[in-house]
C-alpha cells in the first residue's frame, strides 16, 4: 500500500516511515489505530499512512492545507488518539504556555509530536505579563562574575553557586536564540542591543521591548510554535493531576489528565516526557500582580505526585500596589492582578502613613521611604499588623501638580477612575505577592525526582533565585532551563516506550455531572468563599513579617478551612474522583499555602524575602535551602490525585 | 524627623525593637568579619538582601542628574502625557533617546532610576 501524505514531500516521506516504526513497536497489535494530525487551529484532520508491511492499516483523508504551513516542512507523526478522542499519546507534553513552555516546545518538536497544554489562552501567563526585562552579560565590560555576584547577593547566599554560575553564562546565548526566533528588543543607535539597569545589578544587562519584554517574547514564542507543525498547542485546558507510577524504587511520570474547560471533558494525555512550566501561586495571596491562573496548579500537581519541593518561604511581594479598600469608589469587580506604584513616587519625595497619619517609615530605617524595597514592605506589613488594618498611605500631594502628573500619569488616571485624586490625597497601598522563589526541586537538567518529569520557570526551585529573586533573572531562568531540559527529555523519550494499555492503567477524574444543578451553585459559591478566606488567612498569618505562633496558627487554620471545605463537598454527593475548575484550583491553593507555611515553619532564621520575628537573624548553618520530601501521612482529598491505579495495572 | 503622638503600647519600644530587628544583621556582619562563611567574591557584603550597604543604597537613592531637568521643564510642560524630556530625537519616526541612544525605547525619564522598572507610575517589573 502506497503512502500518501497531505503534501507528498520526500522528506515527509521518510520522516514518516521513521516514525511509523517507532510507532509501531509500542502499537503492536492495534489494527484500528487512528493517526490523525491537529493544528493550532483545532481543525484536526487525518493523514494518510498506511504500511503493509507492518500489517497495520490507518484510514486516511484529505483535507486542505493550512496557509501557514510550509510545503517545505516535514511534520513527522503528529500525534495518535483513540476513537473518542478522549486519549491523546504524544511524544512530549508541556503544561503551561509561556516562556518556560513554548521554548521547550520549541526544541523538542524537531525531535517528536508535543502537545502544549494551557488551563486559559495561550498567551495568559506570568510572562505575559513580566514587562521589565531578561537579564545577560551583553556587554564587553560586563561579566558572568559580576552577573553572578549580583545573583547570589540578592539572593542572601541561598543560591545554588553550579546553578548560578550556569544560568549567567548561558544567559546571552539564549538571547540571542530569542532574537533568531523573531523577539525584537530595543536597541541603540549603534545597532547593538539596549541594556537597560534595575535594581541590584552592578551593570547595564537588562535587554527588554520598551516596556512590555515578556509580552514581546510570548509574541514572538507563540508565533514560531504557530508555525511549528509538531506542536500542537491545547488551551482552555486544566491540567488536573499528572500520571504516575512506582517501579524500583522509582516514581515515573507517564502524562496529564486535563479537564477541556471549554467541552467540560476529561482528556487524557499520555506522553513520554512531561515538561511542567506551569508558572506561579500568586493567587494564595489575596493581593497579587499574577493573572488569575496563577494558582500554584504545578507545584500542587507534583506534590501529588510524589515530586520533592523546596524554598516554598521566600515569596517575593512588591511593598506598594493600589489597595482598593482605600479607594473613594470601590471598584465593582476584584482586580485580578495589582496595580504597584512604583519606587519612584517614594523616590520623588512621597512619604508613607499610617491610617492615623503617622509618618512610621523612620521607626523602622533611619533612610526611611529611601529605605530598600524589602525593608519597606515589612515595615508597611508590620504596620497593618499591629494595627489591624488594610493598607497605609503614600502620599504625593505635597508635590507640585503638575509634576505628579508629568511624573506619575499611569497612578493618576488609575486612581482618578475611582474617585481619588493623587495630587491632594494619598495613595492607598498595600504589599502585593509578585513572585514564587520556590517550587519543584530541579537538577540541572531540569530533571525532578520523577522519571520522565521536568520542569522550567516560575514552578521550579532550580537553586538560581535563593532567598529572593534578582530583577529580570526570572525569565532567563525560564529560557536556560527549558533548553537544559531539551536534551534529557529526548534521551528519556527515546529510551521509553508507549505501553499501548497505557491509558487504562489509571481510572478516570469524573465530571460532577450527577449532582443537580443548584447543588454546584452551592459548592461554586462556597469553593469561591473557601478561596477569599484562604487568601485572607495567607495574608494575616504568612505576610512578610513572619513569626513562629503565626504560622503554626495559620496551619491550624488552613487545616480547619481545608476540612470544612471538603466535607461541605463530599455532604452534596461529591466523590473524590471529580473534578471541575473551582474546586481543583482551590486543592491547588490549599496544597501551596501549606506548603509555605510548612517551609516558613522549618527555616528558623531571616534570610532573603523570609523574615521571621523569633529568629531574625542570619545563621550561617542554616544556609541551605527547605526540602520538602513526599509523604503519605493524613492525607487530605486536596493531597490526592484524582485518579487511582486501576485494579489490575501493571505497578 | 517627624514625631509621633503615642498611640499607647509604647510606640517608641516598638520602633527600637524593629529599628534593631532590621537594622542589626547588617551591622553585626560589618563588626564580625571573621564568620567563616566562605565567601569567595572580594568585598562579600552583608548577607541580609533586605539591608544593603551605603553603595547599594544609593543605587535605590535617585539620581539626581536625570531628576533636576525633568523637574525644571515639567513644570512648564503640559500636564498631559508621560513624556519627559531627556528624550527628544525623533529620526524617522521612531524616537531615540538622547541620553542613551536607545531606539524605539520608552519615552521619559529611565524606567529603571529607583530600581524597579516604571512607566507613568506603575511598575511593571522589580
Amino acid at each position: 500500500m502506497a503512502i500518501s501524505l497531505f503534501d507528498g514531500s520526500a522528506n515527509l516521506q521518510c520522516g514518516w516511515n521513521l516514525h511509523i516504526k517507532k510507532q509501531h513497536q509500542h502499537a503492536a497489535g492495534l489494527s484500528s489505530l487512528v493517526f490523525k494530525t491537529g493544528f493550532l487551529t483545532d481543525v484536526t484532520r487525518l493523514c494518510a499512512i498506511s504500511s503493509a508491511a507492518h500489517g497495520a492499516v490507518f484510514r486516511s483523508v484529505r483535507a486542505p492545507v493550512p496557509k501557514s504551513i510550509s510545503a517545505a516542512r516535514s511534520a513527522r507523526i503528529l500525534c495518535l488518539q483513540d476513537d473518542n478522542s478522549n486519549t491523546k499519546y504524544f511524544d512530549f507534553v508541556v503544561v503551561g504556555s509561556g516562556v518556560a513552555g513554548l521554548r521547550y516546545a520549541l526544541e523538542v518538536s524537531k525531535h517528536g509530536s508535543v502537545a502544549v497544554i494551557t488551563k486559559a489562552e495561550p498567551h495568559e501567563s506570568n510572562t505575559n505579563y513580566a514587562q521589565g526585562g531578561v537579564s545577560a552579560v551583553l556587554c564587553p565590560s560586563d561579566s558572568v562574575e559580576s552577573h553572578m555576584q549580583d545573583t547570589i547577593v540578592a539572593g542572601a547566599y541561598l543560591c545554588d553557586e553550579e546553578t548560578v554560575r550556569v544560568v549567567c553564562t548561558e544567559g546571552p546565548d539564549r538571547v540571542k536564540e530569542l532574537i533568531a526566533i523573531g523577539a525584537s528588543f530595543d536597541h541603540g543607535h549603534d545597532g547593538k542591543l539596549h541594556l537597560a539597569r534595575e535594581g541590584g545589578h552592578s551593570h547595564n544587562r537588562i535587554v527588554h521591548a520598551a516596556d512590555m519584554t515578556g509580552r514581546e517574547i510570548e509574541r514572538a514564542l507563540l508565533k514560531a510554535v504557530d508555525d511549528e507543525l509538531n506542536i500542537h498547542l491545547f488551551g482552555h485546558h486544566f491540567a488536573i493531576d499528572l500520571l504516575t507510577s512506582q517501579g524500583n524504587d522509582e516514581i515515573y511520570c507517564h502524562g496529564v489528565d486535563t479537564l477541556n474547560t471549554e467541552t467540560q471533558q476529561v482528556v487524557r494525555f499520555i506522553a513520554k516526557v512531561t515538561l511542567l512550566a506551569s508558572g506561579g501561586a500568586g493567587h494564595i495571596y489575596p493581593t497579587t500582580t499574577n493573572p488569575l491562573v496563577a494558582t500554584g496548579d504545578g507545584v500542587a500537581m507534583a506534590r501529588r505526585a510524589q515530586a520533592v519541593i523546596s524554598n516554598m518561604e521566600f515569596v517575593q511581594f512588591h511593598p506598594t500596589a493600589l489597595a482598593d479598600e482605600g479607594l473613594p469608589i470601590k471598584p465593582t469587580n476584584r482586580r485580578d492582578n495589582a496595580f504597584l506604584i512604583t519606587e519612584a513616587v517614594r523616590g520623588d519625595g512621597g512619604i508613607l502613613y499610617n491610617q492615623s497619619m503617622q509618618r512610621f517609615m523612620p521607626l523602622y530605617d533611619e533612610r526611611a521611604e529611601l529605605a530598600p524595597r524589602d525593608v519597606v514592605a515589612r515595615s508597611i506589613d508590620d504596620q497593618l499588623k499591629k494595627r489591624g488594618e488594610k493598607y497605609v498611605l503614600l502620599d504625593i500631594s505635597h508635590k507640585p501638580r503638575e509634576q505628579i502628573l508629568a511624573h506619575f500619569p499611569n497612578i493618576a488616571a488609575e486612581c482618578l477612575r475611582y474617585g481619588l485624586d493623587i495630587t491632594s490625597s494619598p495613595i492607598p497601598v498595600v504589599p502585593a505577592a509578585h513572585y514564587m522563589c520556590g517550587g519543584i526541586r530541579a537538577g540541572l537538567q531540569g530533571e525532578t525526582n520523577v522519571k520522565g518529569l521536568y520542569v522550567a520557570g516560575e514552578v521550579a526551585c532550580t537553586g538560581l533565585h535563593g532567598a529572593n529573586r534578582l530583577a529580570s533573572n526570572s525569565l532567563l531562568e525560564a529560557l536556560v532551563f527549558a533548553r537544559r531540559a531539551v536534551q534529557p527529555s529526548i534521551d528519556h523519550m527515546t529510551r521509553s516506550s508507549l505501553g499501548i494499555h497505557a491509558s487504562t492503567m489509571w481510572t478516570r477524574p469524573v465530571l460532577p455531572t450527577s449532582l443537580e444543578s443548584h447543588t454546584m451553585q452551592e459548592i461554586l459559591f462556597r469553593t469561591k468563599t473557601t478561596r477569599v478566606e484562604l487568601q485572607s488567612i495567607m495574608w494575616e498569618y504568612v505576610g512578610i513579617v513572619r513569626s513562629t505562633s503565626r504560622l503554626k496558627t495559620a496551619e491550624w487554620k488552613i487545616g480547619e478551612l481545608e476540612a470544612e471545605w471538603e466535607e461541605f463537598l463530599f455532604r452534596r454527593e461529591w466523590k473524590p474522583m471529580m473534578v471541575g475548575l473551582q474546586a481543583c484550583e482551590m486543592k491547588n491553593l490549599f496544597c501551596c499555602a501549606k506548603l509555605v507555611v510548612s517551609s516558613a515553619l522549618a527555616r528558623q532564621e531571616s534570610r532573603g524575602l523570609h523574615y521571621i520575628e523569633d529568629f531574625p537573624f542570619l545563621e550561617e548553618s542554616k544556609r541551605k535551602p527547605t526540602i520538602i520530601f513526599p509523604t503519605s501521612l493524613k492525607l487530605t482529598w486536596s493531597s490526592q490525585q484524582a485518579h487511582k491505579l486501576a485494579a489490575g495495572a501493571p505497578r | 524627623m517627624a514625631s509621633l503622638p503615642s498611640t499607647g503600647g509604647s510606640p517608641a519600644a516598638m520602633a527600637n525593637k524593629l529599628h534593631r530587628l532590621l537594622t542589626i544583621p547588617w551591622k553585626r556582619e560589618i563588626a564580625q568579619p571573621g564568620l567563616g562563611l566562605g565567601l569567595r567574591f572580594p568585598g562579600a557584603r552583608s548577607l541580609a538582601s533586605s539591608v544593603p550597604t551605603p553603595e547599594e543604597a544609593a543605587r535605590f537613592a535617585p539620581s539626581p542628574t536625570p531628576s533636576k531637568p525633568e523637574v525644571e521643564e515639567e513644570d512648564s510642560a503640559s500636564t498631559k502625557g508621560e513624556e519627559g524630556t531627556t528624550v527628544e530625537e525623533e529620526d524617522d519616526g521612531v524616537h531615540t533617546n538622547k541620553l542613551t541612544g536607545e531606539v524605539g525605547g520608552p519615552k521619559g525619564p529611565e524606567p529603571t532610576r529607583y530600581g524597579d522598572w516604571e512607566r507613568g507610575g506603575r511598575c511593571s517589573d522589580f
